[in-house]
């Protein structure tokens, strides 16, 4: 095995500086569980580390260390539902800001629920986008496809979330009565 | 429902590892991908194993014994060897992330009254600034590393601001007007230290240099407004002697300048400056020696603090003189003596001391 050089190592460390929140983000949103988001990060970056190790090339650091992250939230096996509302205020999660109301926080936790049970090519893209704060270069970039693509793909996520949604008020709002 | 999307998205920056968390991460990996068995790794499951102590960890705020615990175990498991050499990190170091995360986490948890973590965030107020001029003497401060640091001092500012404003409600007014005093005194007397050091004179300062000088000098404002109020509040029984422990003190240092002017071989700049500071602590004490006969204990004691930071300042630049002549007094006259030490070898060297000659010991409460 070939000693693996410094200069290596350093892009290495510096991947971890400049990401390392956004791939502890990606792997939260996935497992709902702070701790278990952690660990994570710490598999994905000693197995990316690994990789290189063993002579590995890796042409886009940020696309392997997003496929290595999700590939381990997979096989982390349970997860939590997103509709964890006290799961999302525990990480300082308040959309509503500090005057916000009750009914909007419900509207959140309900909305990422959501975006968690739509397919996944409409699931992945919003996810990307609004939990993780990606603009579409950043996610065409991880995901493979065109930029314009991408863009496509979240108003058309958007729509069917909105769809979704407004179907589920009107479902509430009927057994309310 | 975009509206909302938008506020999501904006909310969702808010999660993300805790600075302690991704700075210990940080140098688990580091040390992880500097080991030559890491490369082995892979296969034998040796990762989950070396990262399994950080994964026993609770690096939440509410969990600070259970933080220290594990902080120290960290320390011991890692040899005493990478902390004592992390103590020596400036930004950019591969340490430095342990050195602030490990060595200094075990400091700040092991600080638990509001004095003990007043005299703490005071002396990681000058661990910043020491690292501020160890960079600057060694041409390293580019504007990442000095934003950092100048987030940094101001915090570290501000958390001892509070604590000092802790013992102030807790009625020790004395005990709040000293350490604020040395709060101010050390922010002073790095950025004037600063100023000599990022002294260029073809081209002005470097930029960074003056930003950390810039929030030293803010910082230094806010606490001498908080020791001023300290200072007019102590009274009762106990400000003849506080004047006194305060005269004491100040003469000490005053001692201590007076000796260091005399044998140090000063540049005529530094002569100048240290001579100003030293006479402003004479002026001071003489001022507090009549109010003290007058039975004014109050204006003694402030006028006491007052010649004790001015003496102390005056220590401060003589010795930043003998720590970095070349770089210090370069081309304005001055007698250079061999031997540049170096940024690192410098804070190492200097760190194994004992630094206050206030007669409480050492400030960092890991130490004692």
């Amino acid at each position: 095995m070939d000693p693996i050089s410094g200069d290596k190592q350093a892009r290495f460390i510096k991947a971890y500086d400049e990401l390392a929140d956004a791939i502890f983000r990606h792997c939260y949103f996935r497992v709902y569980d702070r701790e278990r988001a952690r660990d994570l990060v710490q598999d994905c970056f000693t197995k990316t580390w690994d990789y290189l190790c063993r002579g590995g090339e890796i042409g886009n650091i940020k696309a392997f260390l997003y496929r290595t992250a999700t590939n381990l939230a997979i096989d982390a096996g349970r997860r939590r539902q997103a509709d964890s509302l006290e799961s999302l205020l525990e990480q300082g999660f308040d959309p509503t800001g500090s005057s916000g109301s009750a009914e909007r926080l419900a509207e959140t936790s309900r909305v990422v629920a959501m975006i968690d049970r739509l397919k996944p090519a409409f699931r992945d893209v919003l996810r990307y986008r609004f939990l993780e704060g990606l603009g579409p270069q950043e996610i065409a970039g991880l995901t493979g496809v065109s930029e314009n693509a991408v863009s496509v793909r979240i108003n058309r996520a958007v729509a069917a979330l909105k769809k979704e949604f407004t179907l589920g008020k009107t479902r509430y709002g009927r057994a309310a009565e | 429902m975009e509206e909302l999307l938008n506020k999501i998205a904006e909310q969702s920056k808010r999660v993300g590892l805790t600075e302690a968390e991704r700075e210990f991460m940080r140098v688990r990996l580091v040390e992880y991908a500097s080991r030559p068995q890491a490369a082995a790794a892979g296969r034998s499951g040796a990762a989950q194993a070396w990262f399994r102590r950080l994964s026993l960890l609770s690096l939440r705020s509410s969990a600070r014994p259970a933080l220290a615990v594990a902080m120290i175990v960290a320390v011991l498991g890692s040899g005493a060897g990478v902390s004592y050499a992390a103590e020596g990190a400036v930004p950019g170091d591969a340490l430095y992330g342990f050195k602030i995360a490990v060595n200094e986490g075990v400091s700040s948890v092991l600080a638990v009254t509001p004095e003990a973590k007043a005299r703490w965030e005071t002396r990681r107020v000058e661990r910043r600034l020491e690292e501020a001029e160890a960079l600057v003497s060694a041409g390293k401060l580019d504007d990442a590393k000095a934003a950092d640091l100048e987030d940094k001092i101001s915090a570290h500012a501000a958390d001892a601001d509070e604590q000092l404003a802790e013992i102030g409600r807790g009625g020790d007014d004395r005990e709040a007007a000293e350490l604020g005093s040395e709060l101010e005194s050390a922010l002073q007397g790095h950025a004037a230290v600063m100023g000599r050091l990022s002294r260029k004179p073809a081209d002005g300062r470097e930029a960074g240099a003056a930003n950390i000088i810039r929030a030293a000098e803010e910082q230094a404002g806010h606490a001498a407004a908080h020791r001023s109020d300290s200072e007019r509040a102590v009274a009762g029984p106990d400000n003849r002697r506080a004047a006194e422990a305060s005269l004491a003190d100040a003469e000490k240092k005053l001692a201590a300048a007076e000796s260091g002017l005399g044998e140090a071989r000063l540049s005529a700049e530094t002569v100048d400056q240290v001579g100003a500071l030293v006479e402003r602590a004479k002026t001071a004490i003489e001022a507090g020696r009549t109010s003290l006969a007058g039975g004014d204990f109050n204006a003694a004691f402030s006028a006491f603090q007052e010649a004790g930071r001015n003496a102390r300042q005056a220590l401060m630049l003589i010795k930043a003189e003998k720590k970095w002549p070349n770089r210090t007094y370069e081309g304005d006259g001055s007698r250079p003596r061999g031997g540049d030490e170096g940024a690192s070898d410098d804070q190492r060297g200097e760190n194994g001391e004992r630094q206050r000659s206030s007669g409480r010991g050492s400030s960092d409460p890991g130490r004692d």
